[in-house]
């Protein structure tokens, strides 16, 4: 594999960016999912370099009916195969209601998916979406993969179960593979509505004698 | 200059009892230390992943931290605070010898303003573990916490050590350290 353009031809770095800007979408329609996958040329956005990957999610799902929020789900490498805890997400929620609030927490194991955190739906006040900032670790390693999610959306004005929430998420897909694709969809819904945006970013290491 | 510079990473071949990050440039509005951790001590449950600042070892530390977790089939939340400390206590979570060998816990931790002499040393941080179906299908050992913790000490931090409670770090153990500018 060629070295990427950022290292010369003496080995250093010439670009002294840690964070490279993969891929970023913007759906100009709804759509199912949204993938990204890594281009495997050996190019400056392969993602066989990276230590870790940071995708920064701002989306919203169509589910319906008489819905304020629904999951956002995570598959990796295209595994959504049907094993026992195959993905596992601890989840840390605060959720607000008009002047209530309440604190959630959640561990679920699930065979196809991975869960992400909440974004808002159909019923929820119009054009809000939720932001979500995920970053998974040590992608190339032999490690289960994990990542860790930070996410916020305050859903409607109407108030009514759900109408906020904040959450902060663990998960794990309890293989050992390289990371080579994401794809994230509505856990329930049937689309990401249109104009909802992912960006991706690589993070560099730096090895150091 | 770039927004955010990778400084070193440290990846753990063999297991060994701490990571440090020292003579830290001085020249970087922020640090972030990324880690991907596990120790090898003889434990189910996970623990907390320790850090000085400067080498300081007196019992100048306090760090709270709002937390989830389960065990053994029972969940739960709770905040607590721990003062008085020779390290800071809530630097992360990790997972233990007995949990399954290639799950590892994750943490960001943030030293804001670390070059400034007048200020306390702090950081900030979160992070999570998720355990494998040996662990009961999650019921033991899963937990996310958020925290923050400082050094009752107005100093520049000029090296980070990061180490856990017993034994060693694990062989996988990785901790990167990056500068944050303007």
């Amino acid at each position: 594999m060629a070295d990427p353009s950022y290292i010369g031809a003496d080995g250093t770095l010439t670009d002294g960016d840690a964070w490279i800007g993969i891929a970023s979408t913007t759906l100009g329609s709804d759509a199912a999912s949204v993938t990204f996958t890594s281009p495997n040329d050996g190019s400056s956005t392969d993602w066989s370099q990276f230590m870790d990957i940071i995708m920064v999610s701002y989306v919203r799902s169509d589910r319906t009916p008489n819905e304020h929020d629904d999951g956002y789900q995570l598959n990796i490498n295209g595994d959504v195969t049907a094993t026992e805890e195959q993905y596992g997400s601890h989840r840390f929620r605060a959720a607000s209601n008009d002047n209530a609030y309440s604190v959630f927490f959640h561990v679920s194991g699930n065979g196809t998916s991975g869960w992400l955190g909440y974004i808002p739906a159909a019923d929820a006040t119009a054009n809000v979406f939720a932001s979500l900032v995920t970053t998974f670790f040590d992608i190339n390693s032999g490690k289960w993969k994990s990542c860790l999610t930070l996410d916020a959306s305050e859903k409607s004005t109407l108030g009514g179960s759900m109408s906020g929430t904040m959450e902060l998420l663990a998960t794990t897909w309890k293989k050992q593979a390289p990371i080579t694709s994401i794809r994230v969809k509505p856990m329930y819904g049937s689309n990401l509505k249109a104009n909802s945006r992912i960006d991706l970013f690589g993070v560099l290491p730096r090895m150091v004698q | 200059m770039a927004g955010i510079e990778a400084i070193a990473t440290t990846y753990v071949e063999d297991p060994v009892g701490s990571v440090t990050f020292s003579s830290i440039p001085q020249t970087y509005e922020h640090l972030q230390i990324r880690v991907s951790a596990r120790s090898d001590n003889n434990g189910g449950g996970g623990h907390q992943v320790y850090v000085r600042f400067n080498g300081v070892q007196t019992t100048h530390y306090s760090s709270s931290r709002f937390y989830s977790y389960t065990w053994e089939g029972s969940y739960s939340h709770s905040a607590d605070r721990y003062t008085g400390q020779s390290y800071v206590y809530a630097g992360g979570r990790i997972p233990e010898g007995n949990m399954d060998n290639v799950d590892f816990g994750m943490t960001i931790m943030e030293i804001i303003d670390y070059t400034n002499p007048y200020k306390r040393s702090g950081l900030v941080q979160y992070s999570g573990v998720v355990p494998g179906y040996n662990n009961g299908a999650g019921d033991s050992g899963s937990h996310v916490q958020f925290g923050g913790a400082f050094l009752d000490f107005n100093t520049a931090v000029t090296s980070v050590q990061l180490y856990p409670p017993s034994d060693n770090w694990s062989r996988g153990t990785c901790m990167s350290l990056y500068g944050m500018n303007d």
